[in-house]
């Protein structure tokens, strides 16, 4: 199995070698050429390792390179932890790219959730006032092309 | 003087005002709701009252519980800090009723300056330029007319709004009802009301505003300009003071006016008068805000005096002591304000835990923290971490200042906005001064985090989950199990 690096979400291929590393608690002070300082500043925590250098921090995680099947292209996803406002939009609306289909509210702050590309409401997952999770699917869209059944790569 | 005050808030504005409290030997009393048993604030009162359910509605923003509070504690005045019930005449107004002091303006200053639409029209009355906009609220048909009437683009703005809440912008007609309902929507679920009206939407204005202070006998001092451009969602991230590029002349003429402002409204205690600045120099009335502002750290350093201080004096009646001309300037300051989002993903809000928190030292830097190494950071809440301010000789030393600030600045576990303030102060239309309300949301649009400084970032993962034995040399790494490696990870 091949593992692969993911750096705030980024792939990391290579990460630099052939320096010397002083541990400095909680971190580490990464020594190039004999000169060179890079700082790292290290916390463990929600699956990950959070790594922090002058002003930028990074979480890092390690997962299998195989990428777990990606949610479609037309399924609308909760963008953060957030509790449904409004739903806009019920099955079997034909609805355009960049229309408004679901309301969702964190923190003070609502977010319009809208359609990616033209289609087809095929299912609405959630109700208002539902609590939802990063990444949760919130509404199925179906590609009018492919309902149309004319194109197949749209 | 008080004995004992009451802080109904939470976070940076609870903590701000228990710190001068104290300095003052007044008894400090916090509010906390279950979501923050472990509050910075809960941990600096002398004394900390719980008010349940994490939900504003049952704990900050309860006028029954937190009078209760005060109450059951001794108190003899309560302090609203800003944000939650800061603005609400009928909490100033159950306050008083209750027998205890309110440190802000009265019940009847707080209802004229909390209508926006009321508060213009008597500003216009009085002279002073106010956006254009639509006298009355707003709704239906009669929108469509008035719409026509100030001309696109312009804004639907909540009657009673504030914090960037209950603002939608309209570009052309077809967006009129949306922004209308949405607007609407959005002010009725912070504030609970409904209303709205129109206002032109300036292109590419600056944000100026001014700090002014009144005591209840007429004195009333400004305590300089704060340039507030830098916004997103209509909300302040980057804030300096002196504002860069104006001339003294219209510097003077802006702080006058908040003053005139000020006077008409009949304000006392502290607050902001907002404008909106055009290139050409002409400047409207924006809104007057009855408050302590989250930016008054600027202020405060720009000129070394203590606002929290001078509102509880003149809450408890004191004439003003200063003049004008006690007032002055000792140098550039600059705040920016760390919030758990990801600049990258328009700003999106982040909740969690705070593994690491290190604030920056060091010369000319004020850290005003809002959460505690250890706690979470709550959906329900604002997710502010930080302000940091610096205090410079000049603006350009003050830039390098915050810049040094930021990269000192350690916060782990959610992401924050640190890299990109640091970058957007690197830039060359921030150091030239050439800003407007567009340039933070048009500068994120093309940014970026430092891609190079991932690799280091994966080493730095490598190293933390390797044998220590391994860590000296990092040529001689084992390959890297991750199954290893993780089961470090939930302990």
């Amino acid at each position: 199995m091949k593992f692969q690096y993911k750096v705030s979400g980024r792939p990391v291929l290579n990460i630099p070698r052939n320096c010397t590393v002083l541990a400095s608690r909680p971190g580490f002070h990464v020594v190039l050429n004999g000169q060179k300082v890079v700082p790292l500043i290290v916390a463990r925590g929600g699956g990950g390792v959070h790594v922090f250098s002058r002003g930028m921090t990074r979480k890092v995680s390690v997962r299998n390179a195989v990428e777990r099947v990606q949610a479609a292209n037309n399924a609308v996803l909760a963008p953060l932890p957030a509790v449904v406002a409004r739903v806009l939009v019920a099955p079997g609306d034909r609805v355009s790219q960049g229309q408004a289909l679901v309301v969702v509210s964190a923190m003070k702050v609502e977010f319009t959730l809208v359609a990616g590309c033209d289609g087809v409401v095929q299912e609405v997952r959630v109700k208002e006032g539902e609590k939802v999770k990063l990444g949760q699917v919130l509404v199925l869209l179906s590609g009018a092309e492919v309902e149309d059944g004319s194109h197949d790569s749209a | 003087m008080f004995k004992k005050v009451l802080v109904a808030n939470r976070g940076d504005a609870a903590v701000r005002v228990i710190r001068t409290l104290r300095e003052m030997g007044i008894g400090a009393v916090a509010v906390f709701s279950e979501a923050d048993r472990d509050g910075l604030h809960v941990a600096l009162a002398d004394e900390a009252v719980a008010l349940g359910d994490s939900e504003p509605s049952k704990s900050y923003c309860n006028i029954e519980k937190v009078i209760g509070a005060a109450k059951a504690t001794g108190c003899d005045a309560v302090h609203p800090g800003y944000g939650f019930l800061a603005e609400d005449a009928g909490f100033a107004r159950a306050v008083l009723d209750a027998g205890l002091a309110f440190i802000g303006p009265s019940p009847e200053v707080l209802v004229l300056v909390g209508n926006k639409v009321e508060a213009r029209s008597l500003l216009a009355e009085a002279g002073i330029d106010i956006v254009p906009g639509s006298q009355d609220v707003i709704s239906g048909e009669w929108a469509e007319k008035e719409a026509e009437r100030i001309g696109y683009p312009l804004l639907v703005k909540s009657v009673v709004g504030g914090g960037g809440r209950g603002i939608r912008v309209a570009q052309k007609p077809a967006d009129l009802a949306s922004a209308l309902r949405e607007a609407s929507d959005e002010s009725f679920a912070a504030f609970l009301d409904k209303r709205v009206y129109l206002e032109k939407l300036l292109e590419r204005p600056r944000h100026i505003e001014v700090q002014v202070i009144r005591d209840r006998y007429g004195g009333a001092v400004h305590l300089f300009e704060r340039e507030c451009s830098l916004q997103r969602r209509f909300q302040k991230v980057i804030e300096e003071s002196p504002a860069p590029g104006l001339s003294e002349v219209l510097k003077e003429a802006i702080a006058n006016t908040a003053l005139r402002a000020m006077e008409t409204l009949r304000f006392e205690g502290v607050g902001t008068v907002e404008f909106l600045l055009d290139r050409r120099g002409r400047f409207w009335f924006l809104e007057a805000n009855p408050r302590l502002q989250v930016e008054h750290p600027v202020t405060e350093m720009r000129t070394g005096l203590d606002l929290v201080r001078l509102q509880i004096e003149i809450a408890c009646g004191m004439g003003l002591s200063l003049r004008q001309e006690d007032v002055h300037s000792i140098g550039h300051a600059i705040e920016c304000r760390i919030y758990a989002e990801d600049p990258q993903s328009g700003f999106a809000p982040r909740s969690g835990p705070i593994l690491m928190l290190r604030p920056p030292g060091g010369p000319g830097v004020r850290a005003d923290l809002a959460v505690i190494e250890g706690s979470s950071l709550s959906q329900e809440y604002d997710p502010l971490i930080a302000k940091v301010v610096v205090l410079a000789e000049d603006r350009t030393r003050a830039i390098s200042r915050m810049v040094r600030a930021l990269e000192e600045t350690v916060v782990l576990g959610v992401d924050t906005s640190i890299e990109f303030l640091r970058d957007i102060l690197k830039s060359d239309r921030f150091i030239s001064g050439n800003i407007d309300t567009s340039y933070l949301e048009e500068f994120a649009k093309c940014w970026k985090p430092d891609e190079s400084f991932d690799a280091w970032a994966a080493l730095g993962y490598r190293l933390e989950c390797s044998s220590s034995a391994d860590q000296a040399k990092v040529s001689q790494l084992a390959p890297l199990s991750p199954w290893k490696a993780l089961k470090h990870f939930g302990r």
